[in-house]
């Protein structure tokens, strides 16, 4: 059987043009409804080698096709950084325009405590990216997008809303909110990033983050992972 | 005293943290967080600084007796050892 062909769309990530090139259904049905006339930043496209290396690395679980679509958003995203863009593993959720995104090691309750915001504000909360959103600074200021890749549900937006706050998500038996210093920070988002191979990329996230702890406030959120949680946070972010 | 050039080291709010270079190194490693001595000695260090030069970039920087700098200075270079940040010439 004959490999699959190229084909290329511009999708707009984040506010950002990007060629996309794949060959994979998978990654055609990612892209549909997010393509854009607009020039294009850059581009990004996987080899045979890095799909190969994306199987290792996900411990041969998935096909080439997933595989794909896991690459193209890894060389997105890395491709952001020039345009102060970065990719956060986080559940971004947005309540009257305005986004705030937990962080948290895979496992946590991250998609569960976003859900329960979601059932709380009602109308007033809108699913921007349920894993991988990405951040990005326009003229100084902090936004969180959605991009088109949002998991099997398809849930998010492709539209970005400034960021309110950056939440430190943990368990905890009871629900409690509390400002997150620059340690508790560092100790956390790390994991939580792609750090880049190039020095001046890994410069460029460095200083996005800089940038990020000063603009942005930081909370350490204790959830129960009971639907209250979602109202507890909240209400503690944004006591005046 | 060999410098490893293979980090970079840049301030994210009020700390110093050092990433390494290359997907390998960091997979060893880690992003380290350095106290405000570790990452003046490093730099200074990093900048081609004797071990005298650097203890007199700490005596501008802190108000300490050069005892403490002294001290201060090798418990620095200690930790970066243990990152692999500096490694002996032999």
């Amino acid at each position: 059987m004959p490999d699959p062909q190229y084909e290329e769309r511009t999708l707009l990530i984040a506010g950002v043009p990007v060629a996309v090139a794949h060959r994979y259904p998978l990654s055609a049905w990612v892209c549909a409804g997010h393509e854009t006339d607009q020039p294009t930043r850059f581009a990004v496209s996987a080899t045979d080698a890095e799909l190969a290396a994306e199987r290792d690395r996900l411990e041969g679980r998935f096909g080439p096709d997933a595989c794909e679509a896991n690459c193209l958003y890894r060389k997105a995203a890395l491709g952001m950084l020039a345009d102060d863009g970065f990719l956060l593993h986080a559940a971004a959720v947005a309540v009257d325009g305005w986004g705030y995104v937990f962080t948290a090691p895979s496992g946590t309750g991250k998609s569960t405590h976003a859900g329960f915001w979601l059932r709380e504000f009602g109308p007033r909360a809108v699913m921007i990216n349920g894993d991988k959103p990405i951040l990005r600074r326009v003229d100084g200021r902090f936004y969180v997008c959605g991009t088109p890749w949002r998991g099997k549900e398809r849930l998010g937006t492709a539209e970005g809303v400034p960021l309110r706050a950056v939440c430190l998500l943990e368990r905890g038996a009871e629900n409690a909110v509390a400002p997150a210093d620059t340690d508790a920070v560092l100790d956390k988002i790390f994991r939580q990033v792609l750090l880049p191979d190039e020095p001046e990329a890994i410069v460029r996230q460095l200083d996005l983050l800089d940038a990020l702890l000063r603009a942005v406030p930081a909370y350490a959120l204790r959830c129960n992972l009971s639907p209250d949680a979602a109202r507890a946070a909240y209400d503690g972010m944004n006591r005046t | 005293m060999k410098v490893n050039h293979n980090f970079v080291l840049r301030r994210v709010g009020d700390r110093s943290v050092a990433v390494p270079v290359g997907g390998a190194c960091r997979a060893m490693q880690g992003v380290v967080k350095l106290n405000d001595t570790a990452a003046l000695v490093w730099q200074s260090l990093l900048d081609g600084d004797t071990e005298e030069q650097t203890i007199a970039k700490m005596l501008a920087e802190y108000d300490v007796t050069d005892e403490r700098a002294r001290a201060a200075y090798h418990a620095a270079v200690a930790r970066l050892a243990e990152i692999g940040a500096v490694t002996d010439d032999a």
